[in-house]
């Protein structure tokens, strides 16, 4: 399979009060197109910035990162906005849907930026999303009277209002509980057996349940990086429900 | 209908339509103000100047002893005339029915039927006069406190008194309003000069030229010219005013008013706009979240600024769509009663498409530029810094890698004061663009009501200074061929006079190296050690006996930008002229006027055409005193058979003035009154944006112990650092502020520069008025965020 997203030896330091500090310390990886790729570690061991460094969220120090066949150092800033919103679909943990529109309008939002999807099917196609995450009769309802799972649901549909081929999910169920965690994970199973490419930075060991390959990270740089297939017929053998890498 | 983006918008505004509401309100009230200014002056500046042109005014006007109409035939023939009107004017007193005597100038026409310049307006009643009827200029009838059909006395300045039925008004657009002169104007007809024992002849000749595109400067010459040919067929001239071109006589007041109305007007918008970078700030400020969000499904810059854009051209819109309608009634109403007061009708109340397009102009151009600055800033902020929990000032700091400024190092050094006194002055700072902002209003608002008063005093100074330099109280004037003898034994024979003097005056021109008269000029006569006038030099000196030197005022300085002192200047009158120095600038609130000594006036050969005046002094100097001995002045001379041809007090001619000033002055209070009010809107503003930045905040303080009262008196304390900083700043800008417009003020309207006189108490007062209005706005919109429950405070988002 070709790789959708080659990280090359990517480095990032931030400055906070004159004092260095490294997120990411020369970190290389490939992701196939069509991967579930979990990425765990602990508070400041920078899976999200690597997250971020794909997203073109943030930029990296040093080191090149390709997605989707584009060079995101050579994208002008001006352009890695719309660029983003078409190729990738980005999910977060608090949501971050816009409290005064209503689900079907947050779902409208990234396809009146960008353009791509024609005008007349707008409606049609964000109603289908509605209806993908079981939502569809609530599309006129605002964002403030959902529940935390529901709301997260909302925000995965409008992660693929623009059909974008890479789901990027940071801690997309961090503030969820338990059997909500195991409803959003499902919908992301789905959504790759479908065909997208799916990367989730957790710290919660369940996702490898779902995921099909698992990197740890522990102060920037990548410790293990293993197919979770493995793991789980290591577990089994082992008898372990939880999984971990 | 609308895509989501505009949706957003719309509900972004409507879900905090408290502040938005502000923002509006601000906005029609800052458009509503420029509107009914720009309306009003649209309207009345065409319409004066209208009625002005059709009256026909004349451009030059020459005193000359006495003609008949067949001069009108022989000047018509001069090849640079125009029109010509003759005209007799005759100073008098007037009565009305209640017995009270006014100052009136009298004008005789020689056909009513047929005015060719100076056109008189039919108003009611009769016209023409007949004999022993008098026409009352319309304004002027309510200075006489008279109605058309009363019987009213006239004095000449023969002594004489006639009786006239008031027969009708008259409109008569070229003359200085009546009531702002404090003169009845008169018209009368030819024959009625028989009733009143005077001779039937003509003494002001009126004319206008055939080219009308002449300065007044470029009119001298030719003004000059004329009055050498009419002195070549025997028609001596005393003096010719040449009146400037196209401008009403009061145009200059007029125009003083709009221009302070329009510099409040704008400043008004410019207040409002920076409500609305407030206002904007601090949902941008709170929306950062959003707008990292949008950026992250596709938003581009643009697209995220066009959102904000739009609502600030959404809040705009609105205030104009309130104001424009408002503005228009508002303005046509402004505009009757100013033309009432100017003493002109309106027939159009059109409104050129000029103004409305500044009002849309002004009311959306300035918020969105103002808008711009926070929005574009916003639009810069990358993903990850929007996702950073601070606001938008930490935010920066992070950015920038800077954590210690001015105000940090502020918040250090009050290390003394007690900690909810540093949380009050932290949360008053913490924004500190907004605390700038708001400052910035307050301090605004405090420059102005200082300056209006400051403005004021100066203004009443300058009157006080006028009066003090005149050490007399009655100015009397005596026909010339009265024995001074008889004058001086007549008020000799009253025990209330202290004191009197008596000088002439005349008029003389001042001419060019070729002898061209470049104006005519008021000179007096005075003894140089003359107890009675002291006027206030604002260079030089007083004048020494036997010097060939004059004193002049201020007023012909300005006129004859060339002149200053030690200048030589030619002063002719008649065959005679004489080089003199001016030795002395007077401030002197008057028209253009210079003092002599008895010799200049002799060697001119004026006392033959002077008048004379007395000055006299009452033993007890209060107003009612004064009126008292004036009645006695007058009876006197009655009982003697000696004639008074005026008799005035020494503020009457200061009334006018006043009044002008007290126009300026109500003008000015009531402009700043609609800014404070713009100002408390400001605060409001950000007092709710900073309380409900907060609101999580003052959760957890009430969750450890502090009461609604606490928070109340932190709100308090910030409004009034907010107050006192601002009362402060104030304070230093209104000095240079003040200096300016009663520079300017003075410049406009008498043509002296004058000089500023602070209002102290103001300084005093100002500071509780602002303590109030920023105290009231921090706590009355915050009310409701105070008694949130602690619960609701403490999840709020």
């Amino acid at each position: 399979m070709q790789n959708i997203i080659v990280i090359e030896s990517v480095s990032k330091n931030y400055f906070i009060e004159s004092r260095k500090f490294s997120a990411l310390n020369n970190i290389s990886l490939n992701i196939e197109q069509g991967d579930f790729l979990s990425i765990i570690g602990k508070s400041g061991s920078g899976k999200s910035t690597l997250l971020n460094m794909m997203s073109g969220i943030d930029k990296a120090s040093r080191g090149k990162i390709t997605v989707a066949s584009v060079d995101l150092s050579k994208i002008k800033t001006s352009d890695l906005d719309r660029w983003r919103g078409i190729n990738i679909g980005l999910v977060f943990q608090f949501f971050q849907l816009i409290p005064t529109l209503t689900l079907l309008e947050n779902i409208l939002l990234p396809m009146d930026f960008c353009g791509v999807i024609p005008r007349e099917n707008r409606i049609k196609r964000a109603r289908e999303l509605l209806a993908s995450v079981h939502l569809s009769d609530r599309g006129n309802q605002f964002p403030g009277i959902l529940s935390g799972g529901e709301k997260q649901r909302v925000a995965i549909a409008r992660a693929l209002a623009n059909d974008p081929a890479i789901i990027l999910a940071d801690e997309p169920t961090g503030n969820l509980d338990s059997a909500t965690t195991e409803t959003i994970y499902q919908l992301f199973q789905q959504l790759n057996q479908l065909g997208k490419t799916i990367v989730i930075v957790s710290h919660d060991d369940r996702i490898n349940y779902y995921a099909k390959r698992s990197i740890k990270m522990l102060d920037g740089q990548i410790v293990n990086d293993r197919y979770v297939e493995a793991i789980k017929e290591t577990s089994k053998k082992n008898d372990k429900v939880s999984v971990h890498v | 209908m609308f895509n989501s983006p505009i949706k957003k918008t719309i509900r972004d505004l409507s879900a905090h339509k408290g502040r938005s509401i502000l923002v509006i309100i601000s906005i029609a009230l800052s458009t509503f103000i420029l509107g009914v200014i720009l309306n009003s002056y649209a309207i009345l500046s065409r319409e004066m100047n209208e009625s002005f042109q059709q009256a026909n005014p004349s451009g030059i006007s020459y005193q000359i002893d006495q003609f008949n109409p067949s001069l009108l035939e022989l000047i018509e023939k001069h090849p640079a005339i125009a029109k010509t009107e003759a005209r007799r004017v005759i100073a008098a007193q007037i009565q009305n029915k209640q017995g009270e005597w006014h100052p009136a100038i009298l004008y005789v026409l020689r056909d009513y039927n047929d005015i060719k310049l100076d056109i008189l307006q039919e108003d009611e009643g009769n016209w023409p006069p007949k004999v022993g009827q008098i026409l009352i200029e319309r304004q002027a009838l309510s200075v006489l406190d008279g109605n058309i059909d009363e019987t009213v006395k006239i004095k000449s300045t023969l002594g004489d008194t006639t009786s006239f039925t008031v027969s009708g008004t008259t409109h008569d657009v070229v003359l200085a309003q009546a009531e702002w002169e404090n003169l009845v104007y008169g018209y009368i007809s030819h024959d009625s000069l028989q009733l009143m024992g005077m001779e039937k002849y003509f003494n002001r000749l009126n004319i206008t030229l055939k080219d009308q595109s002449l300065s007044q400067e470029q009119l001298a010459p030719i003004a000059d010219d004329i009055k050498n040919w009419l002195q070549k067929y025997n028609y001596p001239v005393t003096r010719f005013d040449i009146a400037k071109p196209n401008k009403h006589p009061h145009a200059n007041i007029t125009d003083g008013m709009f221009i302070i109305q329009k510099v409040f007007a704008i400043m008004c918008c410019i207040l409002s706009s920076i409500l609305v970078f407030n206002l904007i700030s601090a949902i941008l400020s709170r929306q950062l979240p959003q707008i990292g969000a949008m950026k992250s499904i596709g938003a581009k810059p643009m697209q995220i600024r066009m959102i904000y854009f739009t609502s600030v051209f959404l809040l705009g819109t609105l205030g104009i769509t309130i104001s424009l309608p408002l503005a228009y009634f508002a303005g046509n109403q402004y505009a009757v009663v100013l033309s009432k007061m100017m003493n002109f009708d309106i027939s159009n109340f059109s409104i050129p498409y000029w103004v409305i397009l500044t009002q849309i102009g002004l009311g959306l151009f300035i918020p969105l530029l103002t808008a711009s600055i926070p929005i574009h800033q916003a639009s810069k902020f990358t993903i990850r810094e929007t996702f950073i929990e601070y606001g938008f000032q930490q935010s920066n700091t992070v950015r920038k890698g800077k954590s210690k400024n001015i105000f940090s190092k502020l918040l250090s050094s009050l290390a003394y004061l007690p900690l909810t006194s540093r949380l009050s002055v932290r949360n008053a700072i913490r924004r500190k663009a907004r605390f700038i902002l708001t400052t910035s209003i307050l301090m605004v608002s405090g420059t102005l009501l200082m300056t209006t008063f400051n403005v004021s005093k100066s203004l009443k100074m300058t009157v006080v200074d006028d009066a003090t330099s005149k050490n007399w109280d009655l100015k009397i004037e005596y026909p010339r061929k009265i024995n001074q003898k008889t004058i001086r034994d007549s008020l000799l024979s009253i025990p209330q006079v202290e004191n009197f003097e008596s000088y002439l005056s005349s008029s003389v021109e001042i001419v060019d190296d070729k002898n061209n008269a470049l104006l005519s000029i008021d000179i007096i006569s005075l003894k140089p050690y003359s107890s009675m006038t002291n006027p206030k030099l604002v260079s030089g000196r007083w004048l020494i006996a036997n010097q060939n030197e004059v004193v002049v005022n201020q007023v012909l300085v300005n006129r004859l930008p060339n002149i200053k002192l030690g200048s030589i200047i030619k002063l002719k009158s008649g065959k005679q002229s004489k080089l003199v120095t001016i030795v002395g600038i007077a401030k002197r609130l008057s028209m253009q006027m210079l003092f002599s000594d008895e010799q200049v006036f002799s060697e001119l050969e004026l006392a033959k055409s002077s008048k004379r005046f007395f000055y006299v002094v009452s033993k007890e100097r209060d107003r009612h005193s004064i009126n008292l001995l004036k009645d006695k002045i007058t009876n006197n001379a009655k009982k003697n058979r000696l004639t008074i041809k005026s008799i005035t007090t020494s503020w009457e001619d200061l009334l006018i003035i006043e009044d002008h000033f007290e126009i300026i002055f109500n003008l000015m209070f009531l402009l700043t009154l609609i800014v404070m009010l713009i100002a408390g809107n400001g605060i409001a503003l950000t007092m709710v944006s900073n309380v409900l930045e907060r609101t999580k905040e003052i959760g957890i303080l009430k969750a450890i112990g502090a009461s609604n009262k606490h928070i109340y008196q932190m709100l308090l304390s910030e409004g009034s650092l907010i107050a006192i900083v601002a009362w402060a700043l104030a304070m230093l800008l209104t000095f240079p502020v003040s200096y300016i417009i009663v520079y300017a003020l003075g410049s406009l309207l008498i043509a002296t520069p004058l000089e500023l006189t602070l209002e102290s108490t103001i300084f005093f007062y100002s500071l509780p008025s602002m303590l109030v209005i920023a105290c009231l706005a921090s706590v009355v919109p915050a009310k409701r965020i105070i008694r949130l429950p602690v619960r609701e405070a403490l999840i709020y988002e």
